[in-house]
């Protein structure tokens, strides 16, 4: 408790509105897991397309469900794909990073080579190559996305990896005999790990973004899963006769990629 | 009286740095303000410039030439600044606009002025700049004004800045630890060209140093400062014959005497280290894509050997090889001839920076333990024990054992440093610069550690400086290395003087 | 010089590892691109002739090398789902994405330099602060979404142009471009908000610099520091930060050109993927990754011949 409190008031005031942001809506999303007004795709013809009301508190779409529900809802969807392609991209573009960045010789400049490549094309393209031949669904696009962002994580560690290797402190452990992977383990790693937390954070942000790109191209994730992109591409349609069907899950992918990116720059701002 | 400050008091936020200080400077006169790193005496300079941040609270008075500086509006200050009173400042690599060329930067004081200069036309600034360039001891001044800062080495940016600082002719330089980056050899030139300026332009200069020998030499007049505070002024005579202040005498007493190392013959015959016909080679960069890679030899052939208990000195300017060979020899290079042979285990290295050479992300305790992680013979308590035992052994107290690195000094850090060697049961240590980047004080205290150290241990060290005081005292024997290669006593003394002071 | 080639010959080499692996991806992991064509029921011997005049049956290298030549050769290969060639179908959607991509390069440019400059010099006032924020809210739209509210607020709400209204490029041109300043500008806004903000953090830093305590110390006012020394090197790393957008744009031209109806390469990709008409896709792909390719080695050998630095390094 002590410890959080020191790192909470080390943070700068777009830290502390980026995490209470995203604390509630984690905690909304927990909620939605057990408990929502309205079955999310139940249909009710009787109120289609009513607008804002007490019993629907964001409206009704086309088919009479609750936006509202359907908004939660697509979150958890929106998050887990999310949380799967940073653990995707950022554990492998870790490893892929250190070693490359901590070995050097022929096997960096390949690696690299093949990293500045892949980075220099958009990873919404990417995704849309591997999605193109594997199709769309929810786990597809955690892999399709995960792996387009493993360049920019492998970049990211790379180059702290090589501001580090060669400090003194690293030196005198391999003067102490200590193993390759023990070196980058154990002496780099903690020194990178604010580094890579920031890179983390930033990849969430991106990651919702690039989802929520391909859902809304009807590449994402199909159905049942709705994710926030999804229910934006759907509402489109409907756009001008009931907006709160687009505003409503726009707003709140708006909010989670808020949350992330006031995060992301407080650590931006350190200059980490 | 051309500078009068009085009662000039500085805070940051809640921290005072500068605490009611008065000073002057006479006409042509050098003064000198010396005291550690945070003493103040860089903010009482800036301050008198007026180029501190917003965040400075600034009250007080600095009468230039009878007028208030503290009073004038903004743009009356600027005519001062540059013109009347100029400033050079401590890192001549970072202090010039890297994108704008060399003429231009020096030219714009003129710019700048054009209540001095507004009746020159373009050819008759261009030429000035020249003038000005030569005057500084710069070669080739034609070609310098078309150059970018990049092209230059350290000591002739440190020109540069000088050149930009005099070409107001003003009647007050403040130099800012001018030669602090420098080379020693470089360090002397750029003194003695203040020193001609200050002569030939009737230009007072007002020198800010840490460094009580260049001090005693070059200026007329000294304050002490510490704290924020001016603890004693005086002449150079009066300051270091008869100091009267404790901080003072602290202060006269850490500079290296020079003096030779009173234990000479104690080193015993049995090698630690031997170096045999060693060299070390840096891939040469390469021209174009294709091009096979050469190589550049650093260290050219050297043979040394240390004994148990000597401890040999180091001593050569920057880019000598000195480092090089030091990383050689402990095995951390690539590219190599020739033979290092170890006699033991362990060797360590101390470095210049105590803020790199421990990982800031652990706790002293784990540092201290790392060595140990690896060995099966000792018990868990016995680790622990010998890890305090040796906290002890190089002046800290075990507490030290919980904190990070960033929450000790500069001093304690080094400290710890010798810690892991002894912890290791190194035979043998590289000292690369270990007191260079501390104060003065704390120099004193960490060389006394290593002397007291290898009395009581018998390490070999390679002590590795650029200050021939320093090694004197603190080694049996001194070995120099200029080039790549090592050269014994007469020899080095040599290689290194003939470069020395114009 | 050198360093100009050697950024060429890097250009090559990347150009051709793309071109291979896009290869790899269409041409041989999707399996027999003759069965796709003929569906399930075609008989075998109608599969191998079609092989063979697909020339599915040469080695590797061959194929792909025939392969490469053609493209260069203008031959990009024919549709599987129209019966037509893939230079036929892209033809007119490429000047759409062009001109797209452009206007949003150009609104780029022309609004995050003041904008940035801006941000640097107000940023210890309130109204900096302000700005600060909303960039970064800015920043955190995605582009489709900015375009669904750009149609809802200045389509249908102030009526300042027609939604979903296209005027062909022959009819009228600069109809043409001004159909797409909507969607140039849902392109732009995010990385509007990017680049201007990267301008501000690079004066504030550029601020701190001993180069500027210099100036200072020459008599130099606030205004001259600011417009002579900080501003050129703040704004130099900015340009390879406007070379990196050049991909996110075309990233963006994709999603914005859905929302948009803007009939562009990005619309018949997203068809292509869904009919799994690999010959096209592969296309487009190539093309779009040679276009931020290409881009990128001009900004940065732009960049190298500004920057003194690097150029004298030779």
């Amino acid at each position: 408790m002590r410890r959080f409190k020191r790192f909470w008031n080390k943070r700068n005031h777009y830290f502390h509105v980026g995490a209470i942001l995203l604390a509630i809506l984690f905690l909304g999303i927990l909620v939605s897991y057990f408990w929502l007004p309205y079955d999310p795709n139940a249909m009710d013809f009787s109120v289609a397309n009513s607008g804002l009301s007490l019993r629907h508190i964001m409206g009704t779409d086309e088919f009479g469900r609750d936006v509202f529900s359907r908004v939660m809802s697509g979150m958890q969807d929106t998050f887990i794909i999310a949380f799967g392609v940073v653990a995707v991209g950022g554990l492998i573009g870790a490893v892929v990073g250190s070693l490359s960045g901590y070995l050097g010789g022929w096997l960096d400049e390949v690696i690299m080579r093949l990293n500045d490549t892949l980075i220099s094309i958009p990873s919404i393209l990417l995704a849309l190559v591997m999605i193109s031949l594997v199709g769309a669904g929810k786990y597809n696009v955690i892999v399709a996305l995960g792996i387009a962002f493993i360049p920019s994580f492998a970049r990211l560690v790379r180059g702290e990896v090589i501001k580090v290797k060669d400090a003194e402190y690293v030196r005198s452990a391999r003067l102490m005999g200590a193993g390759k992977l023990r070196i980058i383990f154990i002496h780099i790693f903690p020194n990178i790990f604010p580094t890579w937390m920031a890179g983390v954070a930033v990849g969430f942000n991106n990651a919702v973004l690039a989802e929520s790109g391909l859902s809304f191209l009807g590449i994402g994730v199909s159905p049942p899963d709705a994710s926030l992109g999804r229910m934006l591409a759907e509402a489109q349609g409907v756009m001008f006769s009931s907006p709160w069907c687009v505003i409503a899950p726009g707003f709140f992918l708006i909010l989670l990629i808020i949350g992330f990116s006031f995060v992301s720059e407080n650590y931006s701002e350190k200059g980490v | 009286m051309l500078l009068d400050v009085k009662d000039l008091c500085v805070e940051f936020r809640d921290k005072v740095a500068v605490d009611h200080v008065n000073f002057q400077v006479d006409e042509n006169e050098i003064v000198g303000i010396i005291g550690e790193s945070g003493s103040g005496k860089s903010v009482s300079a800036l301050s008198v410039m007026g180029l501190l941040n917003e965040d400075a609270t600034v009250s007080g008075s600095a009468l230039f030439d009878g007028k208030d500086l503290s009073e004038l509006k903004v743009n009356e200050r600027q005519m001062y600044k540059g013109k009347e009173i100029s400033m050079v400042f401590q890192e001549p690599m970072t202090s010039l606009n890297p994108l704008m060329k060399i003429g231009r930067q020096v030219e714009e004081v003129m710019l700048l002025h054009p209540e001095a200069f507004g009746t020159l036309t373009e050819e008759e600034r261009k030429a000035k700049v020249i003038e000005n360039l030569t005057i500084v001891g710069l070669d080739h001044p034609e070609e310098i004004v078309s150059m970018y800062p990049h092209e230059l080495s350290g000591g002739m940016r440190q020109r540069v800045m000088i050149a930009i600082a005099l070409i107001g002719r003003p009647r007050l330089m403040i130099a800012d630890e001018p030669t602090t980056a420098l080379d020693v050899q470089l360090q002397e030139q750029i003194l003695q060209l203040l020193k001609k300026l200050n002569r030939e332009m009737h230009m007072a200069v007002l020198f800010i140093s840490h460094n009580m020998s260049i001090v005693r030499n070059f200026c007329d007049r000294i304050y002490v400062m510490q704290n924020g505070k001016i603890v004693e002024t005086g002449t150079p005579e009066e300051i270091f014959k008869n100091p009267k202040e404790d901080y003072t005498k602290i202060l006269i007493a850490s500079i290296p005497d020079g003096k030779e190392r009173e234990d000479k013959d104690e080193a015993l015959e049995e090698p630690v280290l031997e170096i045999k016909d060693f060299s070390a080679f840096y891939p040469k960069k390469k021209k174009h894509f294709f091009e096979k890679g050469g190589r550049v030899c650093i260290v050219d052939h050297v043979n040394l050997t240390i004994h148990t208990g000597e401890c040999v000195g180091l001593v050569g300017r920057s880019g000598c090889g000195k480092s090089t060979l030091s990383k050689g020899i402990l095995g951390l290079l690539k590219d190599t001839e020739g033979e290092v042979v170890h006699h033991s285990e362990h060797p360590q290295m101390i470095f210049q920076d105590p803020y790199s050479s421990l990982n800031p992300k652990k706790k002293i305790g784990w540092i201290l333990k790392q060595p140990l992680a690896l060995r099966t013979d000792l018990t868990q308590d016995q680790k622990n024990k010998l890890v305090i035992e040796t906290v002890q052994q190089v002046g800290l107290m075990p507490e030290v054992l919980d904190r990070y690195p960033r929450e000790l000094s500069g001093g304690m850090r080094q400290r710890i440093s010798i810690a892991i060697a002894l912890v290791q049961g190194s035979k043998f240590i590289i000292a690369d610069e270990p007191v260079s980047a501390l104060d003065v004080t704390v120099q004193k205290q960490i060389l006394e550690l290593f002397l007291k150290v290898q009395r009581e241990t018998g390490i070999a060290f390679l002590f590795i400086s650029h200050d021939r005081d320093v090694v004197k005292q603190m080694c049996h024997r001194i070995v120099y290395m200029a080039n790549g290669k090592l050269s014994d006593e007469e020899e080095g003394k040599e290689i290194l003087d003939k470069d020395a002071p114009v | 010089m050198k360093q100009i080639i050697r950024r060429l010959i890097a250009l090559v080499l990347t150009l051709l590892l793309i071109s291979f692996l896009i290869f790899v991806i269409f041409q041989i992991i999707p399996g027999d691109g003759a069965v796709s064509r003929l569906g399930t029921n075609a008989t075998p011997e109608q599969i191998a002739a079609l092989r063979k005049e697909l020339h599915l049956d040469d080695p590797f290298f061959k194929r792909y090398f025939n392969w490469l030549f053609g493209l260069f050769r203008g031959d990009f290969g024919n549709s599987y789902k129209y019966d037509r060639s893939v230079a036929e179908l892209i033809g007119g959607k490429l000047k759409v994405t062009f001109f797209l991509a452009m206007e949003s390069f150009l609104l780029i440019v022309l609004i995050s330099l003041p904008v940035g400059i801006f941000l640097g010099r107000t940023a210890k006032k309130p109204i900096g602060a302000v700005l600060h924020v909303t960039t970064q809210i800015f920043m955190a739209v995605p582009s489709f979404f900015t375009g669904i509210l750009i149609i809802l607020i200045f389509g249908l709400g102030l009526k300042l142009f027609v939604p979903y209204y296209f005027v062909r490029p022959e009819n009228s041109f600069f109809g043409f471009l001004a159909c797409m300043i909507p969607g140039a500008f849902a392109i732009a806004i995010p990385k509007i908000s990017m680049v201007s903000r990267f301008l501000r953090t690079n004066v504030l830093e550029e601020s701190r610099k001993d180069y500027v305590r210099t100036a200072y110390s020459k008599g130099a006012g606030e205004k001259h520091v600011f417009y002579h020394h900080i501003l050129k090197n703040a704004i130099l790393p900015v340009i390879t930060i406007l070379g990196m957008t050049i991909a996110e744009i075309m990233a963006g031209s994709i999603v914005v050109e859905q929302v948009f109806g803007l009939p562009g390469l990005g619309q018949l990709l997203i068809s292509s993927i869904n009919t799994r008409d690999f010959p096209v896709v592969s296309v487009i792909i190539l093309y779009m990754a040679f276009v931020v390719i290409v881009m990128n080695t001009i900004v940065d050998i732009l960049y190298q011949c500004i920057d003194p630095r690097i150029t004298m390094e030779d």
